[in-house]
């Protein structure tokens, strides 16, 4: 068995190691989409680009991708490209995915917070309840999160492709009259 | 500093447990999905495949052959013979067929490894018992080989989705665009 000096290190060692893979990943996350941000021109951004930096906070990162993922970004490009639909739809289900990638973690947390609060209060009943409820609505939130982080991630990337495609046809109109 | 009781806990743990379990097989499903969802994209005369074989990735036993047809050759080939001098799809059938390959592949791996395994066993030290750190090292190797496998099969499972989502809005988008050159 493990000392309890021990059970805290390994404890400690845990939530390092994983706040650790969380940033690197985090980081290639913004590395691409600071690629996507580049090739809009400036006067169609409202908010700087370096906002998107903000991810990287650990627990508070995703409710501030926001700004860019929500915000900034797909509105942009919806002013940059307003007569390509499917520049557009893709934009949309890029924001409707933000959303949820900022909100699960708030979710989480609200869910953290009830049951402390139930158990504060202390009534078996509602202690047993909020728990069995807690197991499944945590998978499925860090499921959700996940998935939304994957699509977003996947929209960023299929977005800037598609722009490129787009800009070369603003470029050479004489491409679609071959 | 005990939370709950042992009786909560077990409760806890089965009906957490039976839930999981049913989140996991979801996984096949959406995965099906996905696939047979960027299939559609392409028009019929460039397909090798029907579409439904994605489907038939969810049925178990029989989805490893299906995986074999699709994953590496029926999709990227059906992209790559829809638009061949498209230098934005390009990279994506390129690494979608590497992707699938290794998805496909490490099954096969697995098992030759665990035949190896067996003969080593067998032969070397299956009659020596007076040697038990052989053994020790040889499922420290082995295990090893097996994680590494295991983390690679999951990268490229999720390598081959996101890039499957990824592919879908620009095939929708090239179609569209050489729809007005015609």
């Amino acid at each position: 068995m493990l000392s309890t000096q021990q059970n805290m290190l390994l404890i400690m060692t845990t939530i390092g190691f994983s706040l650790l893979v969380n940033i690197i990943i985090k980081v290639f996350f913004i590395l691409s989409i600071n690629k996507t941000s580049k090739q809009i021109p400036k006067q169609y951004k409202k908010f700087s680009d370096w906002l998107v930096w903000l991810i990287i906070i650990p627990f508070f990162g995703s409710i501030l991708s926001l700004i860019t993922l929500y915000f900034n970004l797909p509105n942009a490009i919806k002013r940059y490209f307003p007569n390509n639909k499917h520049i557009t739809s893709i934009c949309n289900s890029l924001r409707r995915w933000s959303l949820i990638f900022a909100l699960m973690p708030v979710l989480g947390f609200l869910f953290l917070f009830i049951i402390i609060i139930v158990k504060i209060i202390n009534i078996p009943i509602f202690i047993y309840t909020t728990i069995i409820l807690y197991t499944i609505i945590s998978f499925v939130i860090s499921f959700t999160f996940i998935i939304s982080f994957c699509l977003c991630w996947s929209k960023v990337i299929a977005v800037r492709i598609m722009m490129a495609m787009a800009q070369e046809i603003q470029d050479k109109p004489e491409l679609l009259n071959q | 500093m005990l939370l709950f009781s042992q009786h909560q806990l077990t409760i806890l743990a089965v009906i957490g447990n039976i839930f999981n379990v049913c989140l996991l097989l979801l996984i096949p499903i959406l995965f099906a999905l996905s696939v047979y969802k960027t299939s559609k994209q392409i028009p019929d005369k460039y397909k090798y495949f029907p579409d439904w074989f994605a489907w038939m990735m969810i049925i178990p036993l029989l989805n490893y052959i299906f995986a074999w047809i699709m994953l590496p050759f029926g999709v990227p080939g059906a992209i790559k013979r829809c638009f061949p001098d498209n230098n934005y799809i390009k990279p994506f059938h390129t690494s979608l067929r590497r992707w699938g390959l290794i998805l496909v592949l490490i099954p096969i791996v697995t098992i030759i490894i665990m035949i190896i395994t067996m003969l080593v066993t067998v032969l070397l030290v299956g009659h020596n018992p007076a040697t038990p750190s052989i053994h020790l090292w040889l499922a420290i190797a082995f295990g090893t080989i097996g994680g590494l496998l295991f983390l690679l099969s999951l990268f490229s499972f999720i390598m081959y989705w996101a890039k499957v989502a990824t592919v879908r809005p620009i095939l929708v988008m090239a179609n569209a665009m050489q729809d007005k050159q015609q």
